[in-house]
């Protein structure tokens, strides 16, 4: 009784024609944010007609049959809203049927699930979900704490944090002014080589020498 | 006397049949949750209405509107409205509906009821009002707190790694300038030897 109502009601504006639907969806995006996920999808409804009303509508979205929330402004949008907990509302496509009035009093009649897939649905739109996220795998913090040690590690094995062991206060090595070892172990070398040097130098002008003081002595016998 | 008592009888079987005559109650419970675990500024706040049918009838042209809860200088809608209606609701049945809005600033915010509206029956233009559970006083975190929390940080640790190549570079700069210096001089040596 109340449907046939209903019915007549719909039937003072016109039947609406082709109708064709844009959908407007928002699903939770941040699971750290928001305990559950939620879903609200916006369903404009046009008509091919100009004058064509559609009325109340009902969704079966996941298996429940709900009815759509209207806007008191502006009749043509539609409301679904799903809600559940994260792992109830997983990520993937969800697939909405519209019925109107007509269509919906059929499928209440309808006795058993088969005639209940047949009655031929106002519409059919979709949503799709991409799923909530709990924050980045590995953390910013990662990265840095691995180009920091490996920047320490590479220094460690070139010695270039070992002071060097300078303890005498003499011009010398105060000249120096040593930054590192290795400055440490060069200038050694160097010195080295080059004291090596001098000392060949004076060990071969001594033999020189000698050798002229010799030559001198034997001259002076003969 | 007995005129009195007669007429006494009649009230009562008039009031007594006026209650029989009332088909069954309906009770239509609304509850008004937030799905947020933190409320943000400038983030998502999901609020989420169940209205429950627990009556044994249908109810008919359910209106709820909760425009005063978040006016709009403080709340950006950004999906779902905040006056939607629906045709009917089943004996025994729930509906949701998710609003999901944005606060503008941070700080204490109470969030009171909903209104919600309903006629019993198809016949009547009576209309119910009932009131949605509150929410309470909510603390809105601004987003600097929020970010240092939770945000990925990313970007901070860019610009810790460039104040700190100035620390590192330097003294590594020192240390290749010495370092190529006395090798080119082994070099030499060496080469000089052989």
């Amino acid at each position: 009784m109340a449907i046939i109502i209903l019915i007549l009601f719909i039937r003072s504006g016109e039947q609406c024609e082709s109708p064709t639907f844009s959908v407007k969806s928002h699903t939770t995006k941040d699971a750290r944010l928001t305990a559950e996920t939620a879903a609200s999808v916006e369903i404009t409804v046009k008509c091919k007609n100009a004058k064509g009303r559609t009325g109340p509508l009902y969704a079966d979205i996941n298996g429940y049959i709900i009815p759509c929330g209207q806007s008191s402004k502006n009749l043509e949008k539609y409301y679904i809203s799903l809600a559940g907990t994260h792992k109830q509302v997983p990520q993937g496509k969800y697939t909405i049927k519209l019925y109107d009035v007509e269509s919906y009093s059929i499928l209440r009649k309808a006795r058993n699930e088969e005639a209940a897939k047949s009655v031929k649905a106002f519409g059919e739109v979709d949503f799709h979900h991409s799923g909530v996220s709990t924050g980045p795998w590995i953390q910013s913090e990662f990265f840095a704490a691995v180009l920091f040690i490996g920047v320490w590690w590479f220094s460690y094995v070139n010695p270039l944090f070992q002071s060097p062991q300078v303890t005498s206060n003499d011009s010398i090595s105060n000249g120096l002014m040593l930054l590192n070892k290795i400055e440490l172990g060069n200038i050694i070398q160097l010195f080295r080589v080059e004291t090596g040097k001098e000392m060949a130098l004076q060990r071969l002008q001594k033999i020189h020498d000698q050798s002229l003081s010799s030559d001198a002595m034997e001259n002076q016998i003969n | 006397m007995l005129f009195k008592t007669l007429l006494l009888l009649i009230v009562t079987v008039t009031l007594c049949t006026c209650q029989l005559s009332d088909e069954e109650e309906s009770y239509l419970f609304v509850t008004k949750h937030t799905l947020n675990r933190y409320v943000v500024q400038n983030n998502d706040l999901t609020i989420k209405y169940s209205l429950f049918n627990a009556g044994q009838a249908t109810v008919f042209s359910i209106e709820l509107n909760d425009i005063d809860s978040f006016p709009a200088d403080k709340f950006d809608l950004l999906y779902g409205i905040l006056n939607p209606k629906w045709e009917r609701i089943n004996a025994a049945s729930n509906l949701t509906h998710v609003v999901i809005l944005k606060p503008k600033q941070s700080g204490p915010c109470n969030m009171t009821h909903a209104v919600v509206t309903y006629r019993k029956s198809e016949k009547t233009n009576e209309v119910q009002t009932t009131y949605s559970s509150e929410i309470g006083e909510l603390t809105i975190v601004s987003t600097r707190d929020y970010d240092r929390k939770f945000s990925s940080h990313f970007l901070d640790w860019i610009l810790f790694t460039m104040m700190a190549i100035p620390c590192i570079a330097f003294p590594f700069a020192l240390w290749f300038m010495s370092k190529t210096r006395y090798d080119t001089i082994i070099a030499k040596d060496k080469a000089k030897k052989l």
